[in-house]
């Protein structure tokens, strides 16, 4: 299926005003280990590319609606940052050959029609068919996890002293910190959703940690296989703290620092699926090992190529769309790069950032992505 | 008071640098560190990172990331309190300014006071 060319002109306005937004709020994104912009640049056009006949496999396999509804139990990877991926990736390719002369109109048209399709669809049921697509449209809101809430809340533990505090700040910074790494300085190696309320006033925040083990990122087989567990869940409830997320699955919080508005807290090996409660010396356990996986994957990453850097992250950026794949058993190529190597040339162009042609019009919330041809 | 470029807030003749703060923070003293390349970060991994007030270009999160938890404070030249870099000094408690504005640079090892109880945040020399 595919859309309506107003249908695709809307779509685009949409993601051009919210992603004008969530880019400005960011800025810089660039890193002295690793080359974000340029891997960026191979990754996304090779999503615009590539994204269209692997999206037409996917939902010959399974209908999106069901897909985005499977984002509704844990550890899918069905979540804000991934649903956003998948238009904004290909949007962000299309932006960089655009200003090479390499789009062509019509098969722009068709590209744009059968991801918008997809996209929206499986956005729309992830959100409960509530008329919202993205955190964007509700405020900040995305509550996938809504049916764990009340066993979630009912094993989480108060906050008994600084020291306690102290350890559980440790813990998640640590997996914070070392999933920023293993995903290469992209923040979906976890995911924020929420607010979820709670009768008492108090709101819940989900954290999830993704893929903290071994998994298809090759370099994880060498640094990953200590952690103890795949898949981990954390759960804060926060009193006296506005809280929204961003569609980067990012929470956004008032205070700035919501740690002092921990109230209570859990943390969940939820690698089967289910909620299994990790107990303190298993967390002091998960922390430690965090901290070595990240020190023998800095040394890793920062021993290799410039080239190496690129093509492993955009390998990241583009299996963003595997998720997806995996839930409907469809086997792609995830091989990067593939169809984007005629870039790589211009790749000394980009530095730290990726700079529109001096001649481009200023972006503007509208024109952050240009309309069809 | 001397304004410090394009800046719309103004800096104190004494003061180091002003920046976006990622979070309220009482002040925190440390060793003033320019910190370039990976090699920079594997260097006080090896040793220490403890005490270190960490400047840095760049706003990736990553760069910093085997010696985040030693470090008193990050000084980032560039982004926002929404730079992948602002969300780990978050995450970490470790007190952050961001699109930081030098007024002169210290040499390394010069201790200095990072203060993010205003808005904008300060780096001064500590006294």
């Amino acid at each position: 299926m595919t859309l309506a060319r107003a249908d695709i002109e809307r779509w685009i306005r949409y993601h051009s005003e919210i992603s004008y937004a969530l880019t400005t709020e960011r800025t810089a994104l660039e890193s002295a280990l690793i080359p974000v912009s340029a891997y960026i640049l191979i990754a996304c056009v090779e999503c615009y590319r590539r994204y269209p006949q692997i999206i037409e496999e996917i939902s010959r396999a399974m209908p999106p609606e069901e897909i985005g509804r499977l984002g509704h139990r844990l550890t899918t990877q069905i979540d804000p940052v991934h649903l956003w991926a998948v238009p904004n990736f290909p949007l962000v390719g299309r932006k960089v050959l655009m200003a090479a002369g390499l789009v062509d109109a019509a098969d722009d048209e068709r590209r744009l029609g059968t991801i918008f399709d997809f996209w929206a669809r499986a956005a729309g049921a992830y959100r409960f068919d509530d008329g919202t697509h993205q955190a964007s449209d509700a405020r900040g809101t995305a509550t996938p996890y809504r049916a764990y809430v009340d066993e979630v809340v009912a094993a989480c533990e108060p906050v008994a002293d600084p020291e306690h505090r102290a350890s559980i700040t440790r813990l998640n910074a640590l997996l914070t910190s070392y999933l920023f790494l293993l995903w290469f300085d992209t923040r979906s190696g976890y995911q924020d959703t929420g607010p979820y309320p709670l009768a008492d006033g108090r709101v819940l925040l989900l954290r999830s940690y993704n893929r903290l083990g071994v998994s298809h990122f090759p370099w994880s087989t060498e640094v990953s296989a200590e952690m103890p567990y795949r898949e981990v869940l954390g759960a804060f409830v926060l009193r006296d703290a506005c809280l929204r997320v961003t569609d980067f699955g990012t929470s956004v919080t008032d205070p700035e620092d919501y740690w002092p508005c921990v109230d209570a807290f859990a943390f969940f090996d939820v690698s089967s699926g289910s909620l299994a409660p990790i107990g303190a010396a298993p967390r002091d356990a998960l922390a430690g090992a965090a901290k070595s996986a990240q020190k023998q994957l800095y040394r890793r990453i920062a021993a290799m190529e410039r080239r190496a850097k690129i093509d492993a992250g955009a390998y990241v950026y583009f299996t963003f769309l595997r998720p997806f794949a995996e839930l409907a058993g469809v086997e792609a190529d995830w091989t990067v790069p593939r169809d984007s190597t005629d870039l790589y040339p211009f790749l000394e162009l980009v530095d730290g950032a990726i700079a529109p042609p001096p001649d481009a019009p200023v972006e503007t919330p509208e024109t952050y992505y240009l309309p069809l041809p | 008071m001397v304004t410090v470029g394009t800046r719309l807030h103004s800096i104190a003749v004494t003061d180091i640098a002003t920046g976006i703060r990622v979070f309220e923070a009482g002040p925190v003293r440390g060793s003033w560190r320019r910190l370039s390349s990976p090699d920079d970060v594997l260097e006080l991994m090896d040793a220490t990172a403890a005490g270190v007030v960490a400047c840095v270009a760049d706003a990736g999160a990553t760069f910093l990331a085997p010696i985040f938890d030693e470090l008193a404070a990050v000084v980032c030249l560039s982004g926002t309190p929404r730079s992948h870099i602002g969300i780990v000094s978050r995450e970490y408690q470790v007190p952050c300014l961001m699109a930081a504005t030098l007024a002169r640079e210290p040499a390394d090892g010069e201790q200095v006071e990072v203060d993010c109880s205003t808005e904008p945040g300060v780096v001064r020399y500590a006294s």
